[in-house]
């Protein structure tokens, strides 16, 4: 090594994905590295596609084959990805909402994969880990019911801010619309909301991770 | 009311989430890469595209930024970023001397000449002992929007095209 140079030390060696942006991990998605990108992806984002599968079905175990269903399609659509700032996270939940909305489908299109995983809520077995699933899948089953008389395109607006914190500008990205009409159609959704159920507003109800809209 | 709280919410099963994940990533690296294909009706234009765009780099401002971030650095193997091959090299202690930027690049430079890190490769060689010597390509020390000090393959332009500015070493560029 040069002289001056010996204070330095290497510190990572290899690629050094946890300090990638999601740009660079998707572009990383049609490289020689492709899999331990995407694998990156998935670690990065599977708890919030979980929770965003979750309040969209009121089902754990759905949730669990609907997280890995979401980014075998994400992979199958990887062209299409668009990004909210450097986060893929958007986008993703797009692609849940999707796979949600045509759950039976989404899951008949990876069942051959789907079946070689281990069966959902294997680990459930501790006490107050079931006791949290069970209490989160009532409230959910509660809220869906009060949803049901919600336009489709409402609920999932619903779901994308007020339930997994999306800003509006990233839902803009997760549904594929301007700005404004998330905005338009988030109000309107909330107002319908109130209209139909005795509930407190949606705004109040949050899933894991989720920040104000 | 609250009706899902996020200090209870379940997060994916880890025996699942780690079987998941290793199932995507078989699938991913099983995937064919996309071929590129020209039409050679395209090559024409492609060739025209490729001239106009070398003349617009030709006229394009070359903007100098110091390096803030005197304690590492990447070592880049492409030049095209947004890119997440690179090798982080650490400095300790003596921040703020001027001189470290030059060191990240010859430090950079030594990597490539004992064969750890190769010219459009990702990542590091693991066997650099059995070719040692290699040709080291030119380097230039770009910084990176947090003030990091990037080492790229290239002149000065490799930094514009990579929508960096080139890193200010001590004296103001002429």
């Amino acid at each position: 090594m040069e002289p001056d140079s010996c204070s330095w030390t290497l510190g990572s060696v290899g690629t050094d994905w946890r300090s990638a942006s999601d740009q660079d991990l998707w572009s990383h998605a049609a490289g020689e590295h492709a899999g331990d990108a995407f694998g990156e992806l998935f670690e990065r984002h599977a708890d919030r596609v979980y929770a965003h599968c979750f309040s969209r079905t009121g089902s754990w175990s759905l949730a669990e084959d609907l997280t890995s269903a979401v980014f075998l399609e994400a992979w199958r659509r990887r062209t299409e990805v668009r990004f909210s700032g450097d986060s893929a996270l958007p986008w993703l939940l797009g692609v849940a909402n999707n796979a949600t909305r045509n759950a039976q489908r989404t899951l008949r299109r990876h069942s051959a994969l789907l079946a070689k995983l281990p069966p959902p809520q294997e680990e459930s077995d501790i006490a107050t880990d079931t006791a949290a699933r069970l209490d989160q899948e009532e409230l959910a089953r509660h809220l869906l019911c009060a949803m049901a008389g919600l336009r489709q395109a409402e609920r999932e607006v619903i779901a994308l801010c007020d339930w997994s914190g999306l800003s509006y500008a990233e839902a803009a990205v997760a549904l594929g619309v301007p700005e404004g009409t998330v905005r338009s159609r988030l109000s309107r959704a909330r107002q319908h909301l109130r209209n139909l159920a005795a509930v407190e507003p949606v705004r109040q109800v949050r899933l894991a991770g989720a920040r104000q809209a | 009311m609250t009706y899902f709280h996020a200090e209870r919410m379940p997060v994916l099963p880890a025996r699942r989430r780690e079987a998941a994940r290793r199932q995507l990533e078989d699938l991913v690296r099983r995937s064919p890469r996309p071929r590129r294909r020209v039409r050679p009706g395209l090559a024409a234009a492609g060739a025209v595209a490729v001239v106009l765009s070398t003349g617009a780099a030709a006229v394009a401002v070359v903007a100098y930024r110091p390096v803030t971030n005197r304690t590492q650095a990447r070592c880049y193997t492409v030049a095209s970023l947004p890119s997440a091959d690179f090798t982080t090299v650490l400095a300790p202690g003596r921040p703020g001397s001027s001189g470290q930027v030059r060191q990240a690049v010859a430090v950079c430079s030594a990597l490539f000449r004992q064969g750890y890190l190769r010219l459009g490769r990702p990542g590091m060689s693991r066997d650099p002992a059995r070719r040692p010597g290699r040709r080291v390509p030119a380097l230039v020390a770009c910084t990176m929007p947090d003030g990091e000090a990037a080492i790229l393959p290239g002149g000065p332009g490799a930094c514009v095209r990579a929508g960096l500015a080139v890193a200010q070493t001590g004296r103001p560029p002429s």
